[in-house]
């Protein structure tokens, strides 16, 4: 069920990030492309959900967490965006936080860490239509 | 049905074992955006609640709901490593984890001189922490209701939407041979558990409709050769004809505040018209003027549309009037014929029975006609009608040489289940939540 519309999403997405480069790392040093993709398709491939199909418009929700240098998430994953806060959003928010967790550790180049020590995955539920 | 079960309380503790994001230095931020999730039915966990032999028999019930909405998958009970003796303290996370239950859920239940107290929580074993907590009391004969209101509450919590498990569903019981048959009204939970006869079987009876209140059906019965449309209260059993029709009255269905339903009158010329009878003060009110027939209204969740079946254009397509009858507008148009539109209680589609290639399905459509979806097809299959959250239908299924039987399927098309019954059976409707 996972369509590469996610995929082509997410590269444009990494695309952004990469040319904006980190602003505020210690380094200076980003994730590449592929590494970004590989990020986003694990997480991906832990996202299951069966929120409702009603009305959710083009709501988006989000996620926020650290990640230590052994790729394990550090304090837990923060919901930072539940849309509008309906049943369907807060199921979905909650689903988001699941795949997150479910696929600790995440295997990232050590000497990037900088790079990838703060990470926010967001899903938009229009998406659920398409 | 009378407030028998009370929830009494909601949320009742929340333990959390997720904490804030530790400060760190400001580094990077990471943005990662991703595609439409994976549509697996959850892993989930639902242990015996305690104690006694009616817990487990609760939670079996819950976990058996859960599983045929298609949207969970309960965990085989022997892979749990922790064995829960108290369901008010936090599980070990780890030990659900590790069995990739990805919810858990535990309880309690106690008889107590005839009613019965259960509660139940529900935990993120990945986020540690609880998601519901909820207490429930009832009369001993209402325990399977209270599994169904579990059960409902556990999926309106993980799912965002409204439950439909603690819900009947009446339809037409069928027994005998075909030149003898016997069609009785029954009724049953959605699970199909608690089957009982609304009526003898003395007269053929076709087409129950649920009233919005759950309390009245409405239906078609041949009393002697002549076929008339009667309310029948499900609490009291007491019968009453639905107006005084100059000829055939077929197909009722109530509006949506429950003050009038709306049937077809056949006329002696072979055509038929829609008619509505307000059901205080009886009058009669003519809402389509055709010499087809038209048939089968569905009124829209606000009252304000009918959807209806006509052969007006040749043959049978669904249309699309307002509710005092002006403005039909044809919105089915694909290859064959389309028949029994309902209107979905989200607004959002219509279903409808379609004959086409020799062949009967189930299928869906935008109010207006767009979006036109196959559900299932089969030999024989018609009547569809909808569980009151909007995302599951019902309908009945004849395959070649057997008896008719009713099945469930999600609105997606998937998860197409047969609801057990003790013979044949058929027109299914179902009923609003529970009160």
């Amino acid at each position: 069920m996972n369509k590469d519309t996610g995929q082509t999403g997410g590269a444009k997405r990494s695309t952004d990030q990469a040319a904006l480069g980190g602003k505020k790392t210690t380094s200076g040093s980003k994730l590449s492309l592929s590494e970004m993709d590989a990020l986003r398709g694990k997480i991906q491939g832990c996202f299951n959900s069966t929120p409702g199909i009603n009305d959710v418009g083009a709501s988006v929700v989000k996620v926020k967490f650290n990640l230590n240098q052994a790729g394990e998430v550090d304090g837990g994953a923060k919901i930072t965006s539940n849309g509008a806060g309906s049943g369907a959003e807060v199921a979905a928010a909650e689903a988001l936080r699941r795949a997150v967790l479910k696929c600790q550790p995440y295997n990232l180049p050590a000497d990037k860490f900088d790079a990838w020590s703060e990470v926010e995955v967001s899903f938009d539920l229009s998406k659920l239509d398409q | 049905m009378k407030k028998l079960i009370k929830n009494i309380a909601v949320a009742v503790f929340a333990f959390t074992a997720a904490v804030g994001i530790v400060a760190q230095p400001a580094y990077a931020l990471v943005s990662i955006e991703l595609g439409k999730p994976n549509a697996e039915p959850l892993p989930i966990a639902i242990t015996d609640f305690l104690s006694g032999e009616l817990g487990p028999q609760i939670s079996g019930i819950v976990a058996a709901d859960l599983k045929r909405s298609g949207l969970f998958a309960p965990i085989d009970k022997g892979a749990f490593i922790e064995k829960i003796t108290n369901p008010d303290v936090a599980p070990r996370f780890d030990d659900w984890k590790v069995i990739n239950a990805q919810a858990l859920v535990t309880g309690k239940v106690s008889n107590d001189g005839g009613k019965i107290h259960a509660e139940f929580r529900l935990w993120d074993t990945f986020a540690g922490e609880q998601l519901e907590g909820q207490q429930f009391v009832a009369d001993a004969s209402n325990q399977r209701r209270i599994a169904h209101m579990i059960a409902d509450a556990i999926y309106k919590r993980l799912t965002g939407e409204e439950g439909y498990f603690d819900t009947r569903i009446v339809f037409v019981s069928e027994s005998g041979p075909k030149t003898k048959r016997i069609k009785k009204l029954a009724i049953m939970d959605q699970d199909g558990a608690n089957v009982r006869a609304l009526t003898s079987g003395k007269d053929l009876v076709l087409t129950p409709r649920f009233s919005p209140n759950h309390q009245e059906v409405t239906y078609m019965s041949f009393d002697g050769d002549v076929p008339s449309i009667y309310l029948l209260q499900l609490e009291t059993g007491q019968r009453e004809k639905v107006g005084n029709f100059p000829g055939i009255t077929i197909a009722p269905r109530f509006s949506p505040d429950g003050q009038k339903v709306v049937l077809s009158l056949l006329q002696d010329n072979g055509s038929a018209n829609l008619y509505t009878m307000d059901l205080r003060s009886r009058s009669v009110t003519r809402l389509t003027n055709s010499t087809a027939i038209d048939t089968s209204a569905s009124y829209s969740p606000d009252g304000s549309q009918i959807a209806f079946e006509s052969d007006r254009g040749g043959k049978q397509q669904i249309y699309v009037m307002s509710a005092g009858g002006s403005e039909p507008n044809r919105v089915s148009f694909g290859d064959g014929s389309y028949s029994t539109p309902v209107w979905s209680p989200r607004g959002d589609y219509i279903a409808f029975t379609k004959q086409s290639g020799g062949q009967f399905s189930i299928g869906v459509m935008k109010p207006d006609g767009s979006g036109e979806r196959i559900l299932t097809t089969g030999y024989l299959m018609e009547g569809p009608t909808w569980a009151p959250n909007g995302r599951v239908l019902a309908f009945y299924r004849t395959n070649q040489g057997g008896e008719p039987g009713i099945y469930s399927i999600d609105l997606t098309g998937y998860n197409e289940q047969q609801i057990p019954t003790p013979g044949g059976a058929s027109d299914p409707a179902w009923s609003p939540i529970l009160e």
